[in-house]
């Protein structure tokens, strides 16, 4: 279809056509758990003139996919003639309004912004950005970037959907195919460009559906899965409990210290949150044990613990005088934070002591440090937690 | 004792005495000024008030009132005459009426923008109004560019980040660009060369940008001293300006002197060294605490400078902590304390390379000396600039070396005080430079095929892109296709931003104690250089040439290091050549510098202690030269077949020593008087000779450039010929020594006792025979394409990044000296 220097071209796949682990339909389906927030969604990848960004970079293919009568229905817009750039905005930009939802891959970064300076640069009303969107290049670096080194969409297929591309060009050759076309008026050149999107977007569609099938059935998950980062996706969209099942899994194998604190941080959070005192001072206690943390670290978990869940002072200042024995040498930086512990553990437990005996009452000395526990623990502890 | 003094004594004391060569004085000037002019903003008025500002100087009142009338303009006043106000007053004025209004300042270096933006922002916050200024450059963090584009009033940047990161990606930039009212380009006279010519691409760029969102922003400029600085501003940014010279600013008097040391051996033509000389100097000035700065020609001068005044404080019982090195390699926090700390007076005395020549607020000095001529007129106005007060006495100082140069100011002071000032110079139609920035231009906006970018070649360049597959024509207007961001590949500085670091391993941890950019790394710190930073000693123990590291461990040792560099050159390709007594040519080559040997120098008395050897690879540039053949029939028989105005005939042939001879003498004469011409600086050029050239087949002798790919100056040279042989013949024949003297034909040692003869015989039979000077006709072939034509315009006077001492060889004497033929 030509039309002012640029072509549209429909294509639809029925819904039980497989890509990647389960049928079109189902992926559909199980997206809508993923998100966005929206009634209509529409899956969008562009193919461009350049990878560097700019004003200079230009979108000559916009692919659209959507949920058609029983199937999924791509519309391709191409720019013939670069002179057509404002009238085939026009017309995707028409197309586009017909949802109130995007989902791409990487759009954060690079189609949705280039798409608004093209808007822009034709002077044309460049409302995109502000639509519901979902970059699942987010999602999949969660997922999947410690589990497989990466997160591009061609090592996705590869190791996660397991789709294999018969032929097909790779992402870098595609502008100079472009320009070879603008010089030479040879169509042909560009027909692998076609298909590449045309993969592009099927790949999003199960990607999205598989990203909503983890999220929605975390117990049962079809493909290796970065554990950790599935809590963190459940934990953002409030299935806590859920989280802190993955978290607990992320514990089981984790055997780089990093992460291995990110994981139990996490969890002891959960637990501090739901009010699980004992299960904190398990998980602690096993990290302690398990020697991939530095065991000062651990210690040092276990005396905040005690001293501000479980408000006993003598045991914190017990496991914080561990704590210090166990750090290596006089010139670790974190030896002040935990004399400065250390100091404030012991002067409460003198006022209990004292108390007990004194005319003043011990409960009304424990009130008053329980708020004072309170303020400090708000400004001091969290972030320091947070910082690792 | 006062200054006043201090000069009585220097002029009546008869050794002292004897050294002046001039002696001016300068008449004081009151201040002119006017009420602030109805249009400014009463709260604005009021601000500056508060900030003891009571009325305007004429030139600022003068400015405001044409940008009120919307006209572009350019301000030339001395330093310190308040030239910031002349743009922030209409921009704040703008700002306060319209608040939607935006403002863009550019600075050509990160450290004059950071001064200048504490200034405003301090007027700002005395103004209470919600005036928004924010710096963007390459250290501003990601997380704070957003705000800025969307709501910085003013945007502080340079041409580079305009280039590379605001132009291309433009539509993040709506709001600046939509509002812009005006750009301020402060030091203009800086935008000279290669650089001003990328400079006047990159705002046409801006204008195609503004156009493209509707507006049309004024343009304020400012200039140090030049020679033609409306003709200047008016190439740079393609409009015609109004121009504003007449300082309003009140000035003590001051004395400019020219001090020419003593000769110390008259055979040798060889002067009191000039350092020693200036510590002398400077002796008194340190004594009785006067403010005095001291710019020296090189990194190594200003260090010594810094060693010799610490010395001199300490012997006159003054803290040496009020000595204070300058000059690039410093860590920016060293600079900006060093730059306070003169403003605020706790520093006493500077010893400075051009590093501090550029707008830098530093307050104002009582004194300033210049060891040896800084190689313009403009920028020793501009050093000599850093004393000034607006009531009491201040001195200039101008300390002559044995350069030819420095000699030729010394007896011909007029040239001085009479010749304006150089002309900056610069060609945006230069055809590489216009190509680049058509490329990036059309990157950022399709270009309409007829639309006014403002060169002439526009259309003949697009086609020769459209071939390249750079850009495509869709029948309207050019739009880019290739896939590379082209602004990457346009660097607007030609000299490498590449540095060594500098790392001190004196302590238990290794900390970095400077830079030193790549080209002056083999000769500054090869391994056991000395190494001086802030007056301290360090000595190299090991330079990692790949990691472009350098490590050092404090020393205190009694000399210093001096390395020599082997210069040698191949022709790659003749652009252009023409017959006759002495056959020349131009084209490209390629210069090998190759470090050999270093000297230790015992401080102080310059005895040599000591020598090693340098271990390092050599490096090359791609650059352009022009070359002169002595032809074998001259050299083997002498100039007696020319003909030759003085002196017996010869018939017997020359020896090697007598043509070696010969020949240093012909290109000490020819690079001593180039820069005249070229209004480069000396070491812009560098020189070579061949007794028996390779390339040519005879006796050669090679001016090249020393900048990466040429700018123009070997055509120049190969053009201007005649003239630059007439200037020579002047120079050798005025001078007064015997057999040749570092101010003409160079020292006796090296051309011997024939040298200058026949030197003055060689360059007087080129004048003297008909047939010279006209170019082949294969060269004027060469010129047909109008393409390229522009390239010889173009004059670089300098390029380097921060406008420090150029050139490998560290002494103020210059590489020149250390400069030996290649076989």
């Amino acid at each position: 279809m030509t039309d002012h220097g640029f072509d549209i071209r429909t294509r639809t796949w029925p819904l039980d056509r497989v890509h990647g682990l389960r049928p079109l339909g189902d992926a559909l389906h199980l997206g809508r758990t993923a998100g966005p927030v929206g009634n209509s969604v529409a899956w969008l990848d562009t193919e461009t003139t350049g990878l560097a960004g700019g004003t200079g970079t230009y979108v000559f293919l916009i692919g659209i996919a959507s949920t058609g009568e029983d199937c999924v229905s791509l519309t391709q817009y191409f720019l013939r003639d670069l002179g057509a750039e404002p009238e085939m905005l026009e017309a995707v930009g028409d197309h586009l309004r017909r949802f109130d939802a995007l989902v791409t891959f990487n759009g954060t970064r690079f189609d949705l912004p280039l798409l608004q300076t093209r808007f822009l640069l034709c002077r044309m009303r460049a409302d995109i950005a502000s639509e519901s969107h979902l970059d699942l290049m987010s999602v999949a670096r969660r997922l999947w970037h410690r589990r497989l080194g990466g997160y591009s969409m061609a090592l996705l297929e590869q190791m996660i959907l397991k789709v294999e591309r018969c032929i097909d060009v790779p992402g870098w050759v595609i502008p100079s195919l472009y320009v070879q076309f603008l010089h030479t008026g040879d169509f042909d050149v560009l027909e692998p460009v076609f298909a590449h999107n045309e993969q592009d977007i099927l790949s999003l569609v199960a990607l999205h559906g598989l990203a909503g099938e983890l999220l929605a059935h975390p117990d049962r998950t079809p493909v290796v899965v970065d554990w950790f980062g599935l809590g963190r996706l459940l934990d953002v969209r409030g299935q806590v409990d859920a989280a802190a099942g993955c978290y607990e899994l992320a514990l089981e194998d984790e055997h780089e210290p990093p992460a291995r604190r990110r994981a139990a941080t996490a969890l002891a959070r959960h637990y501090r949150r739901t009010g699980q005192p004992e299960r904190l001072l398990d998980l602690w206690d096993r990290e302690a044990q398990a020697g991939i943390l530095p065991r000062w670290q651990a210690l040092e978990r276990l005396a905040m613990v005690w001293e501000w869940e479980l408000r006993d002072p003598q045991r914190a200042l017990t496991h914080t005088e561990h704590a210090l024995a166990a750090l290596n040498g006089d010139g670790d930086p974190c030896r002040a934070r935990l004399l400065h512990r250390r100091e404030r553990l012991q002067r409460r437990v003198r006022v209990l002591t004292r108390s007990l005996r004194g005319p003043e009452g011990a409960e009304a000395i424990l009130r008053r440090e329980a708020r004072r526990a309170v303020a400090i623990s708000s400004s001091e502890d969290i972030p320091s937690l947070r910082s690792r | 004792m006062t200054l006043l003094q201090i000069l009585n004594r220097l002029q009546s004391d008869p050794y002292l005495s004897s050294r002046i060569a001039t002696w001016k004085t300068l008449p004081a000037r009151s201040a002119r000024t006017a009420p602030f002019p109805d249009a400014v903003n009463p709260g604005l008025a009021g601000a500056l008030r508060q900030r003891g500002i009571e009325s305007l100087y004429s030139h600022q009142a003068e400015a405001f009132r044409a940008a009120h009338a919307g006209e572009h303009l350019v301000v030339v006043t001395p330093t310190a005459s308040g030239k910031t106000l002349c743009y922030n007053l209409p921009v704040l004025n703008r700002i306060l009426t319209e608040p939607n209004a935006r403002a863009l300042y550019l600075f050509p270096t990160k450290a004059l923008s950071a001064d200048q933006v504490d200034e405003l922002q301090q007027l700002v916050h005395t103004l209470h109004a919600d005036i928004k200024t924010f710096t963007y450059d390459g250290d501003t963090p990601a997380s704070a560019r957003r705000a800025i584009r969307a709501a910085g009033h003013i945007v502080v940047t340079n041409p580079d980040m305009l280039h590379t990161a605001i132009l291309p990606h433009h539509t993040k930039w709506l709001r600046l660009f939509e509002n812009l009212r005006y750009v301020i380009v402060d030091e203009l006279h800086q935008y000279r060369g290669v650089f001003g010519s990328h400079v006047a691409n990159v705002i046409r760029r801006l204008s195609r940008i503004c156009r493209f969102y509707g507006s049309d922003p004024q343009f304020i400029c400012t200039s140090a001293t030049i020679g033609n600085p409306q003709e200047h501003a008016e190439r740079l940014i393609g409009r015609p300006v109004t121009l504003i010279d007449q300082s309003g600013a009140p000035a003590g008097e001051k004395v400019i002197a020219f001090i020419n040391p003593p000769v110390v051996n008259r055979e040798l033509g060889i002067r009191r060294d000039t350092l020693l000389e200036v510590r002398d100097l400077a002796s008194e000035l340190i004594r009785n605490q006067i403010p005095t700065i001291t710019f020296g020609r090189s990194r190594l001068a200003a260090e010594l400078l810094t060693t010799y005044f610490k010395d001199l404080a300490t012997h006159h019982g003054r803290d040496p902590e009020t000595i204070r090195g300058y000059r690039a390699g410093y860590l920016p926090s060293e600079r900006r304390a060093i730059e306070r700390g003169l403003r605020e007076g706790d520093i006493r005395a500077v010893a400075a390379t051009n590093a501090l020549e550029l707008g830098i607020d530093i307050g104002q000095l009582a004194a300033a000396i210049l060891a040896g001529y800084p190689g313009t007129i403009a920028s020793t106005w501009q050093q000599m600039g850093r004393a000034g007060r607006t009531s009491e006495l201040a001195a200039a100082f101008l300390v002559a070396t044995s350069d030819p140069l420095d000699q030729y100011l010394m007896t011909h002071p007029e040239y001085f005080f009479e010749h304006s000032p150089e002309h900056a110079l610069i060609n945006p139609d230069n055809l590489l430079v216009l190509t680049s920035h058509l490329k990036c231009a059309v990157f950022e906006l399709p270009m309409g095929r007829d639309e006014p970018y403002g060169a002439a070649a526009q259309d003949a360049i697009m086609r020769h892109l459209q071939s390249e597959h750079i850009v495509h024509d869709d029948g309207r207007r050019w739009h880019y296709v290739a896939e590379r961001f082209p602004a990457e590949d346009v660097s607007l500085r030609s000299a490498s931003t590449e540095n060594v670091i500098i790392i001190d391993e004196t302590g238990p941890t290794p900390h970095v104690v400077g830079e030193v950019d790549l080209a002056s790394a083999p000769a500054l710190v090869h391994e056991h250089a000395i190494y001086m930073h802030l007056g301290q000693q360090y000595e190299v123990q090991r330079l990692d040439w790949d990691q472009r590291k350098a490590y050092v461990k404090q020393v205190e040792v009694d000399y210093y290091t001096d390395a020599e560099i082997a210069v040698g050159i191949d022709i790659l390709k003749e652009d252009g050549g023409a017959r006759g007594p002495l056959p020349r040519a131009h084209g490209d080559v390629v210069v090998t510098y190759r470090p050999t040997i270093f000297k230790k120098l015992k401080l102080f008395t310059q005895e040599n202690v000591g020598w090693g050897r340098i271990n390092l690879p050599e490096t090359t540039i791609h650059t352009t030269g022009a070359w002169w053949i002595l032809p074998s029939v001259i050299a083997r028989s002498g100039p007696a077949v020319i003909a030759r105005p003085e002196g017996p005939k010869q018939s017997q042939m020359w020896s090697n020593d007598r043509l070696q001879g010969a020949l240093a003498a012909v290109s000490h004469a020819l690079h001593n008087i180039a820069p005249l011409y070229l209004m480069c600086d000396p070491n812009d050029l560098g020189r070579v000779y061949e007794i028996r050239s390779p390339h040519t087949g005879h006796p050669t002798i090679y001016l090249y450039e020393r900048a990466p790919g040429g700018v123009g100056l070997a055509e120049r040279l190969f053009r201007l010929h005649d003239e630059l042989v007439t200037a020579a013949i002047d120079l050798v024949r005025n001078c007064g020594c015997e057999w040749g003297c570092p101010s003409c034909v160079g020292p006796v040692l090296e051309v011997g006792s024939t040298g200058k003869a026949d030197c003055l015989a060689i360059l007087s039979s080129v004048i003297a025979s008909p047939e010279m000077s006209s170019p082949s006709s294969r060269d004027l072939e060469g010129r047909g394409d109008p393409l390229l034509t522009p390239s010889s315009r173009a004059q670089r006077s300098d390029l380097l990044s921060d406008g420090d001492c150029h050139g490998a060889s560290p002494l103020a004497t210059g590489i020149a000296s250390s400069l030996r033929s290649s076989q």
